[in-house]
């Protein structure tokens, strides 16, 4: 198997939030796309996603199966 | 080149190879078979025989003791039916094991001969007829190396074939303990038929996909609590940080080493699905696991 899904950083501090997505963007194989959000004064979200997971496999943050 | 020297390197050339391709004569991997399976066969073809129903179905359930009754009857169509497959399934895996093994091999070896002819040998016409056949040993040992997947994977088909057809024979054998009331021909039948389909390629493939699809089903749901975490500050993960990004950018070759220990680490699969990022987020496990990275792959 390899990297799917979606994956999340929370509470992630300004200073830090570039060298996170850079981190994410860096991985093999890369992803579709890394975003960051920003929640609160020095708290960012960042999300990076990678194509969905086989069928009947989770592939989602809420982590629901 | 005198015309005669070339017919004789041509003809020396063609017995290098077919000596070559006899000496690449396939190892089956299994011993001689003594019995003569053919003959065997056709000794239990009466068996498959639509007649056979017609005459269960005419025999009197209870005859007089040591007369063939329904359930003898029974038994002896059964195992009969059971005694072919197994000859038959026997014959097939064989001859997977030897068909794969002979044409990798022997193709190999004739594509090398018939290159190194071509490069040295006589007139254009006969590079030219030489090269020919090479390309044709290339365009096969092209659909073979496609096969290379399915060659590879042999092994565990067959042993899933066998797996399936020792489930497959389970309810016979039980179902053979039981009076023919209970278990007659017909539904002995039933599982015959999945007997026989159990020893396919499709039958073994189909488990195997399953048993497959549940490993990665099992391996995202341990997988789910590490996709949202809190960025972790904790000294190993910036140890980790510092070492991925020193002065502010991606060290590809650190990034790659970190992801090669994660697939390689066997104290904790999960590492092997997740981005490395994940890795220096705030969680338990991860800590141990950071330490072990820091230690495997000497981090300052």
């Amino acid at each position: 198997m390899s990297i799917c899904g979606t994956f999340k950083t929370t509470d992630v501090s300004t200073n830090d939030v570039d060298n996170v997505v850079a981190i994410y963007q860096a991985t093999v194989p890369a992803p579709v796309r890394v975003d960051k959000k920003q929640d609160a004064p020095n708290s960012w979200t960042v999300t990076a996603v990678w194509p969905p997971c086989p069928q009947n496999t989770s592939h989602s943050t809420n982590n629901s199966t | 080149m005198p015309p005669h020297f070339q017919t004789g390197h041509i003809v020396t050339a063609f017995l290098a190879i077919a000596g070559i391709v006899a000496a690449c004569a396939p190892l089956h991997g299994y011993p001689d078979d003594p019995e003569d399976t053919t003959a065997t066969l056709a000794a239990l073809a009466p068996y498959f025989d639509p007649a056979v129903d017609k005459t269960y179905n005419a025999m009197p359930a209870d005859v007089p003791p040591g007369t063939l009754n329904r359930q003898n009857y029974r038994d002896l169509v059964v195992m009969s039916r059971m005694r072919a497959y197994d000859l038959e399934f026997d014959s097939f895996e064989r001859r997977l094991n030897g068909d794969s093994n002979v044409v990798a091999l022997g193709g190999d070896v004739t594509l090398l001969v018939l290159g190194a002819l071509t490069a040295t040998l006589g007139s254009a016409t006969t590079k030219a007829a030489l090269g020919a056949a090479s390309t044709a040993v290339a365009g096969a040992q092209t659909a073979v190396n496609k096969d290379l997947y399915f060659q590879k994977t042999l092994p565990a088909m067959l042993d899933q074939m066998e797996a399936n057809r020792a489930k497959a024979k389970l309810p016979i054998f039980q179902g053979l303990t039981l009076p023919d009331s209970q278990y007659p021909l017909v539904r002995a039948e039933i599982d015959l038929q999945i007997l026989k389909q159990s020893g396919s390629i499709p039958s073994a493939i189909s488990v195997i996909t399953k048993m497959t699809s549940k490993d990665n089903q099992d391996a995202q749901a341990k997988l789910a609590p590490l996709r949202s975490l809190r960025f972790s500050t904790s000294s190993t993960s910036q140890r980790i940080m510092a070492w991925l990004l020193p002065g502010g950018k991606v060290d590809s070759s650190n990034m790659a080493r970190l992801q090669q220990w994660m697939k390689q680490d066997t104290e904790d699969p999960r590492l092997q699905d997740m981005p490395p990022m994940q890795l220096l987020n705030e969680n338990e496990d991860l800590e141990a696991d950071r330490a072990r990275a820091i230690t495997a792959l000497h981090i300052p």
